[in-house]
């Protein structure tokens, strides 16, 4: 069992421009996700969940505070063994549009293997399979849809079989009948025990998660 | 199996347009470094050649000949022209204190041979006392150049076996030499009886300007070497003083022109190519650096799937390294299309002695090129892939760029 546990972080930005320099994104606060739980974490634009969602993926270290996965403090790592840390354990699906164009629609999926001299295309057919673009297979990244771009980058996030599922605003360009897609696969994805970690502002979101979480002007609350 | 370069493998084909202008940029670094070196040292090639066959440290000729300026026409330009003194200033010179080898040259102009379309001059050598020509002639053939046998320059049109007809007097030719990158080339070489005996049919046939002269008895220039106990300007001066009607040149003044020009089309070939690669190279930062901002998001997003800073600036270096060898390469093709079959028109256009290296060379010089090029886009990307390793994903994929 793999607890993800923030401990008294702290995220501030240095700002030129503004009246302070220094701007906090997210106030000092504690977070725990159980293995096999999908929490969401709700707050209006700028309120701070996507730079909280980056500091507990790996990708931006907190100004304070650790970020243990189990026992290990994953900013303790230097840059190649903590990337090489999120290819193999952190699924990571980011807002907006997120396609390597010049890669087709398997080749971006299989991508975090590449990365690393490794080819499961299995894999990315069942995954393909599984999300509904398996005759997408060859297509480049603009001949998709908004939706099928986010099925196909939560396919990406899922190939290296994570542990941890980051999602930011994983619906936030879509139709009502793809957020439903979406929410409904993320679900799913934590039911078969992978922990996933949703950053959004639509309501919806609520009726699939385990633990929802609000985030504004850098403060979480229950 | 797939790894790292597979992406940068993929961004070069899918951004054709982008791909190709580094190419063009990288094909011009090397284009520019390959053409200059070969042509600079093709030029330095053809001076040695020159001074080598010139091979003396100083001419003795009719004092009209300079005057005319027919003398550096015929050893420098390759034209056709002769002019004539008594060959009985050989001997009066040949017993002057530093005179160490001396060896007369005899010239005649063709008006219309068999092996040219444009008339040929003809030099001829005494082989018994010659220490400029038959060296030269001895590293493109061994036979011996016998009575009405004559050897040809390298651009001629004429062969080994071929009859070729001059004033009427057939002669064979038993030689080709190697190309020199000079005058030479363009000339024909036979031995002091043989062009006697041309001299003579010229005469009888009413087609040479010296109407009333011994053929056998007449040379046009005289080539001495100095002995090691002399200075060659004492000598140079002493010809010069006690034989008005003669005139003494040191060689190497004779071919000072072209060295001055020799070292103008250097310095212009270097700072043409200063100018390319700092032009070239500005705008392949430039397009490398546009390059990083235009996919931030995409190396954000690459960071969240787990490449570390490393694989990043591989990823960046793998496509500037890859596009600049490709284009090095082609820019080296390009330089072997324009300069080896050109070398003819751009010696003719320069009217300096070209001679291209030889093939070791032209490789050394080749994959010289090809790595400048290769070295100018891994720097480039170098520049980009520092940059890019400094991205901030985090703040990137927050405001989803």
């Amino acid at each position: 069992m793999m607890q993800i546990r923030a401990e008294q972080i702290k995220k501030e930005f240095y700002r030129k421009s503004k009246g302070t320099n220094i701007f906090a994104a997210v106030n000092t606060c504690d977070f725990t996700m159980e293995e096999g739980t999908l929490t969401v974490i709700k707050g209006r634009s700028g309120g701070g969940k996507s730079t909280l969602m980056n500091m507990l993926s790996g990708i931006l270290q907190p100004t304070e505070g650790k970020i243990l996965y189990g026992d290990v403090d994953i900013y303790s790592m230097k840059d190649k063994e903590l990337s090489e840390y999120r290819n193999r354990h952190i699924g990571y699906v980011p807002q907006g549009k997120s396609a390597i164009v010049s890669l087709s629609v398997i080749e971006n999926i299989m991508l975090p293997e590449i990365l690393y001299g490794e080819s499961n295309e299995d894999g990315a057919v069942e995954l393909m399979d599984r999300f509904g673009i398996t005759h997408l297979r060859d297509a480049m990244p603009e001949e998709l849809s908004g939706g099928e771009l986010r099925r196909m980058a939560i396919a990406r996030a899922l190939i290296r079989k994570p542990e941890v599922l980051f999602a930011d605003e994983p619906t936030g360009d879509l139709d009502d009948e793809n957020t439903v897609i979406v929410f409904e696969a993320l679900r799913e994805i934590a039911n078969n025990g992978t922990t996933v970690l949703m950053v959004t502002h639509e309501n919806d979101a609520e009726k699939y998660a385990d633990k929802i979480y609000r985030m504004d002007a850098g403060e979480l609350s229950d | 199996m797939k790894k790292t370069g597979f992406v940068a493998y993929k961004n070069i084909i899918k951004r054709p347009v982008r791909s190709i202008a580094l190419m063009i940029l990288a094909a011009v670094l090397a284009l520019s470094v390959f053409g200059g070196t070969v042509i600079v040292q093709a030029l330095n090639n053809g001076f040695s050649s020159l001074e080598n066959r010139l091979g003396a440290d100083i001419m003795v000729v009719p004092y009209e000949a300079t005057t005319k300026q027919e003398l550096e026409n015929i050893v420098l330009q390759g034209n056709t022209g002769y002019f004539y003194m008594n060959g009985e200033y050989l001997d009066e010179l040949s017993e002057l204190d530093g005179v160490g080898q001396i060896s007369p040259q005899y010239y005649l102009a063709s008006v219309k041979a068999g092996c040219c379309s444009i008339p040929v001059q003809i030099i001829g050598y005494d082989p018994e006392t010659d220490f400029a020509i038959t060296p030269w002639i001895k590293k493109s053939s061994s036979d011996e150049v016998g009575y009405l046998d004559v050897v040809v320059g390298n651009d001629l049109n004429a062969f080994v076996g071929d009859e070729l007809s001059f004033f009427g007097v057939k002669v064979n030719v038993v030689a080709k030499l190697d190309k020199t990158g000079t005058s030479y080339d363009t000339q024909v070489f036979t031995t002091r009886e043989t062009i006697q005996t041309l001299i003579e049919a010229s005469l009888n046939k009413q087609l040479n300007e010296y109407a009333n002269i011994n053929s056998g008895n007449v040379i046009s220039c005289i080539l001495i070497d100095v002995d090691d106990t002399h200075n060659v300007d004492e000598v140079v001066n002493d010809i010069n003083i006690h034989y008005k009607k003669l005139r003494a040149i040191r060689t190497t003044n004779m071919i000072s022109g072209i060295s001055d020009s020799l070292a103008a089309v250097s310095d212009i070939a270097q700072i043409i190519t200063i100018v390319v690669w700092v032009v070239a190279l500005g705008i392949m930062i430039v397009a490398f650096f546009m390059m990083t901002g235009e996919r931030k998001k995409e190396f954000a997003v690459l960071r969240a799937m787990g490449a570390s800073r490393a694989k990043l600036s591989t990823i960046v270096l793998t496509e500037g390294v890859s596009l600049s060898l490709i284009g090095g390469l082609v820019g080296v093709i390009l330089g072997l299309i324009i300069i080896i079959p050109f070398s003819g028109y751009i010696e003719t256009k320069m009217a300096l002695p070209f001679l291209l290296p030889d093939a070791p060379m032209i490789i050394i010089a080749a994959v010289g090129a090809i790595l400048l090029s290769t070295f100018a886009g891994a720097l480039t990307a170098g520049f980009a892939a520092a940059r890019i390793s400094r991205i901030d994903t985090g703040m990137i994929l927050r405001s989803g760029e």
